[in-house]
């Protein structure tokens, strides 16, 4: 069972929510760097939450499968079609083998997701299944994904005669929607700009001198076009430190907002450097990540210092209504199932 | 310790001497394995520092560096284990060493001479980052000191053998870097299909002895 890519996307790769525990032999965590969206479009097939799916930045990818399955686009607003017919984002569609997938460019937000009923069944390589693209390893041979390459899929947790059921559709009709789909938690609905994230200060914050510490907690800075998996450069007025003295190198974490010497922030995302020499100013606050990593080039970002308790709040919070979420679209496909 | 985030705490050693900050962090180590937060918690060594991840869900900031100081209050038998001597083979200068004669100008010396004070180091395993298993090395001789390039390479070849600063260390993979490149080594120090992935460990002795370019196929001892 595979899934072929018939046109490639931008920074298309196969990820999913990062290995764990390697920080210290220099390998990062990854995974998805909007997890909330990945998530999302796992639990809409009835999929675990391990399973990997297709990241793409900016516009979507062409692609079939050799079988019937599911699958989910997540990320934003953004156009998908199985053969002729129009689908929705955000919603379990029906896919009959051979059809052909389109997914289109995003309206709002950079990182869109593609989930496939049973997940990308790559080798795992240190535990997942996530691409680490400077290291050259996971996903598909450590690397984009071209047109050609094929990805082994997971069998359907439910057959064939399954799927008919639950879409009320025979296997050679075009793609069909279930008429229910689920918004992954960001902390906002919507992909806007410019807008504000939640940081929590540095500790080299108070290196900044007063004027580029008024103006971080001030001004607008645009997300640059160099931004990657790794980092996130800011462009706006320069900030300034009070010293020039090199950092001895300790750990970092994404997130992390880092003053190289040239003055130009970068916040630190998924695929970052464990370690680092460069001053830390601030940290976004890991609630606020996904949904920071959906700025695109250009979008603006201001920033506002919270405290740790409300920076840990916010990340129960949710939790709990990732939890809610999950357990919803589970129960839904338990009912589903239980009719069959 | 500092926060990082909400998700890890930052041990600042106050040790100067490379021998006493290794000290400090192995019993840091060595009494976190011991305890309960063993299963809990991921320790990430910095040059002089130790960073103790964990999950935010799970800990606030405070709750953890509270168990942090209860932790490091208990009385632990250390295991003296003698660290480890690895030999690293090097083909220096030439194509393998591209910065070789730029340094050896820069320092008021001969080729030779970079070369026999490079080799002649005792160095030590202090922390591993910057990318899979590059290993941040004590030990490069006084003398041997210049800042960093002024613009890094696109692409450091895998292998090289590097300085900069008081630092000395070995590029895994080819990734861009900012090092001055003194030679390569054909000995691997990451294998992600093996677990633990690195060669090297910290507190690893190391010592470079050079070779001939001829033999770089042939040297393939101890690696992975």
């Amino acid at each position: 069972m595979n899934l072929y890519i018939d046109r490639p996307a931008p920074l298309l790769t196969v990820q999913d929510l990062g290995r764990p525990g390697l920080r210290r032999y220099g390998v990062p965590v990854g995974g998805a760097l909007d997890n909330l969206s990945a998530m999302t479009s796992n639990w809409l097939i009835g999929n675990e939450d391990l399973c990997a799916v297709l990241e793409f930045h900016g516009a979507g990818p062409a692609l079939h499968l050799d079988v019937n399955a599911m699958i989910a686009v997540t990320g934003s607003e953004i156009a998908v079609r199985i053969g002729e017919v129009a689908a929705q984002h955000h919603r379990p569609l029906f896919v009959p083998a051979y059809s052909a997938i389109e997914i289109g460019a995003m309206t709002s937000g950079c990182w869109g997701y593609l989930a496939v009923s049973g997940g990308i069944e790559v080798p795992t390589v240190l535990g997942g299944r996530g691409t680490y693209l400077s290291g050259g390893f996971g996903g598909l041979e450590g690397r984009t994904l071209q047109r050609g390459d094929i990805l082994p899929i997971g069998p359907n947790p439910w057959g064939g005669d399954a799927l008919n059921l639950v879409f009320g559709v025979n296997a050679s009709a075009p793609g069909f929607a279930s008429s229910w789909g689920a918004f992954p938690c960001h902390p906002s609905r919507h992909f806007s700009s410019p807008k504000t994230f939640r940081v929590i200060e540095g500790r080299e914050f108070n290196q900044l001198d007063s004027d580029s510490q008024s103006r971080f907690l001030h001004d607008e800075f645009a997300i640059s076009s160099t931004s990657n998996r790794i980092g996130y450069r800011l462009t706006g007025q320069p900030l300034n430190r009070t010293t020039s003295k090199e950092m001895s190198s300790t750990a970092m974490v994404p997130g992390t907002v880092q003053l190289p010497p040239d003055g130009q922030p970068i916040v630190l995302m998924a695929d970052g450097g464990t370690v680092g020499g460069y001053a830390r100013i601030a940290h976004v606050v890991q609630a606020d990540l996904a949904e920071f990593a959906q700025l695109r080039p250009g979008n603006k970002t201001r920033f506002r210092v919270v405290t740790l308790e409300e920076a840990r709040n916010a990340l129960l919070a949710q939790q709990r209504e990732l939890a809610r979420q999950k357990y919803a679209l589970r129960a839904k496909w338990n009912l589903i199932l239980a009719g069959l | 310790m500092v926060p990082l985030g909400e998700a890890a705490v930052t041990i600042e050693f106050t040790s100067e001497s490379d021998d006493a900050i290794l000290a400090e962090l192995q019993n840091w180590l060595l009494s976190i394995q011991s305890s309960e937060l063993r299963d809990l918690v991921e320790c990430v060594p910095g040059w002089n520092s130790l960073t103790v991840h964990f999950d935010a869900l799970q800990f606030s900031v405070e709750a953890l560096q509270d168990r942090l100081m209860a932790v490091a209050h208990r009385a632990v038998e250390p295991v003296i284990q003698p660290a480890r001597r690895i030999e690293i083979p090097v083909v220096y200068g030439g194509d393998f060493g591209p910065d070789l004669k730029w340094v050896a100008e820069q320092l008021g010396l001969t080729e030779e001479n970079v070369v026999s004070r490079h080799a002649g180091g005792e160095y030590r395993v202090r922390l591993i980052g910057f990318s899979p298993g590059f290993a941040y090395l004590s030990g490069l001789p006084q003398e041997l000191t210049l800042p960093r390039r002024a613009s890094p390479r696109v692409q450091v070849p895998a292998g090289s053998v590097a300085m900069a600063g008081i630092q000395a260390g070995i590029y895994p993979a080819t990734t861009p870097g900012g090092w001055h490149l003194l030679g390569r080594t054909p000995f691997r120090l990451f294998n992600p299909t093996r677990m633990p992935p690195c060669t090297l460990e910290i507190g690893d002795r190391v010592t470079f002895h050079p070779i001939a370019a001829a033999d770089f196929a042939h040297s393939l001892k101890g690696s992975l």
